[in-house]
């Protein structure tokens, strides 16, 4: 047989609307259509978690309250009485009186709030707390007259931060001589701390 | 006269001097003691040695003592005749308990029992339960308020606001006022007077005061203070006061002891005391030695108490009636041993 010199036609195959190269491109809507549906809701959903974890750091005190709600949980703060803060305590008001084994007291201190954990908007930003036996360490501080007070802060000072668990009115949770150097201030209401835990150093 | 004969002189001179005002004060507090030992019976708590404390009756020169209770399990504190003093009121706590100087009413449990202790119920915990002038009702203070209850079936008939009261209530003979320490202008330990029937109340004695009680006469309270013009940590004296706060008066202070636990006699004519080394009034340890004087005497300083004695330069030496360690003395003029 003699050489073509002429190339054939090849006999490529022409769609045709029956042919399966038409259900190929059913598939690729399909694949777009999941996408839509599925991708893009996760993604959504994270930009979302996203931001509000950002407006959440973006509190007015600038703390990152995520690392706020781990700080200074030990023990009873975030199960005791009805309120829970941090702040960071203002100034003493004073010195603390002794106890001398003998009297036992209240002593009210000031505290700037950081974060409230439980209340919420019942609690203002300035907040005053009475604290009792305040020379003993809270660790020591429970006895027969009020064992449930308790946590780790071992001495008050000013600009310490605090994480603290209160009930009030504070006269409807303790009975006793109470120090008031703010009881000239109107309208404040007076928290009785049941569990105080050091966060940190607030300066 | 020869200079060296002066000292050998002198000396016998002063301690005949010495001597012999040391046996006027004995006969001065002989004759107190003669004056009221036939004046009524003492109830009180002492310590006992294996540790708890008992009700003890006593004349009020301290003679005749005989305990009204003996239980080792439990110590019974702070006894208190009725009015017609047929039935006694106490705390009755755990045995072992240390029994707080100023919060003892919030332990143990009130105990209601016959003028000698006996047939004793415990009708619950009634914080600074306390009778009412007719014995019907019982006053008692806790977180709630102050609560009057009905002393035979010891439901709560009236509760008032406690208005700062924090412990030491007590009603006046007269059934007018309540007394007790309170908080007041962010001071602690202020004595207050309040209206049973109103509500209000006034203060009668601002700072460091403790264990008020009522004169007979319900116009005047007795109570501890320590006041803040002395050295150092300063020492607890025993003052009056009239109902309405005014003018305060020292009727005992002794410079190393700690006066508590004033009550008058039903006469409003003598005062029992309790004079501690230690600040309280010695319920933490084994009681302190008490005292007995007259107001007319007031005020009698004990010791040397060299600055109290330029505070109160018209001040008595005595007499004053030793009495035996003791705690929260009350005083009848009741035959409370006779059957009645």
């Amino acid at each position: 047989m003699p050489q073509s010199q002429t190339p054939e036609t090849d006999s490529a195959e022409v769609p045709s609307p029956a042919d399966p190269i038409s259900g190929r491109g059913g598939s690729t809507a399909a694949r777009w259509i999941l996408l839509a549906v599925v991708v893009v809701p996760v993604i959504a959903v994270a930009v979302a978690t996203g931001l509000r974890s950002g407006l959440s750091r973006n509190r007015h005190d600038g703390t990152d309250s995520s690392l706020a709600d781990q700080a200074g949980t030990e023990g009873q703060v975030t199960t005791a009485g009805r309120f829970e803060v941090t702040a960071k305590l203002i100034e003493l008001p004073g010195a603390f009186l002794p106890n001398d084994g003998l009297y036992n007291y209240a002593f009210v201190l000031k505290y700037e709030v950081l974060h409230v954990h439980r209340g919420g908007d019942a609690v203002g930003k300035v907040i005053h707390v009475a604290h009792y036996n305040p020379r003993k360490t809270r660790a020591r501080v429970g006895d027969e007259f009020y064992p449930d007070l308790g946590g780790t802060v071992d001495r008050f000072r000013a600009g310490d931060v605090h994480r603290l668990a209160m009930e009030e009115p504070w006269d409807e949770h303790y009975i006793g001589p109470l120090v008031d150097r703010y009881h000239e201030t109107s309208g404040k209401r007076l928290y009785w701390a049941i569990w105080s835990n050091a966060v940190g150093d607030g300066r | 006269m020869i200079p060296e004969l002066r000292v050998p002189l002198a000396a016998p001179l002063l301690l005949t001097i010495l001597v012999t005002a040391a046996a006027a004060d004995d006969k001065a507090v002989e004759t107190l003691r003669q004056e009221v030992a036939t004046k009524g019976w003492v109830v009180t708590s002492i310590k006992q040695k294996r540790g708890d404390w008992d009700l003890v009756l006593m004349r009020p020169d301290g003679s005749q003592q005989r305990k009204l209770t003996d239980t080792p399990d439990w110590s019974e504190a702070a006894p208190r005749w009725s009015p017609d003093s047929r039935r006694l009121l106490f705390r009755r706590i755990k045995a072992g308990t240390v029994i707080s100087h100023d919060r003892w009413g919030f332990q143990g449990e009130l105990v209601m029992a016959d003028a000698l202790a006996r047939g004793g119920r415990v009708i619950g915990k009634h914080p600074w339960g306390c009778w009412s002038p007719d014995g019907t009702q019982i006053s008692c203070l806790s977180l709630k308020g102050i609560e009057i209850l009905d002393a035979a079936s010891g439901k709560v008939k009236r509760r008032m606001k406690r208005a700062g009261y924090f412990q030491q209530l007590f009603w006046s003979p007269d059934g007018k006022w309540f007394c007790g320490t309170a908080n007041v202008g962010g001071e602690l330990w202020t004595i207050v007077r309040m209206d049973v029937t109103t509500g209000k109340w006034n203060v009668v004695s601002r700072f460091r005061n403790c264990t008020p009680d009522w004169f007979p006469d319900s116009k005047q309270l007795v109570f501890s203070n320590r006041p803040a013009n002395q050295q150092g940590y300063g020492w607890t004296q025993l003052w009056m006061a009239p109902g309405q706060g005014g003018r305060r008066k020292m009727l005992y202070g002794e410079d190393g002891r700690h006066i508590y636990g004033g009550g008058l006699s039903p006469d409003g004519r003598y005062v029992l005391f309790t004079r501690c080394p230690k600040d309280g009034g010695g319920s933490e340890r084994a009681g302190a030695p008490g005292g007995l004087m007259r107001l007319a005497d007031a005020p009698i300083i004990g010791g040397t108490s060299t600055a109290l004695r330029k505070l109160h330069p018209r001040a008595h030496d005595g007499p004053v009636l030793p009495l035996p360690d003791l705690w929260e003395p009350h005083w009848t003029f009741a035959n409370v041993t006779a059957s009645r």
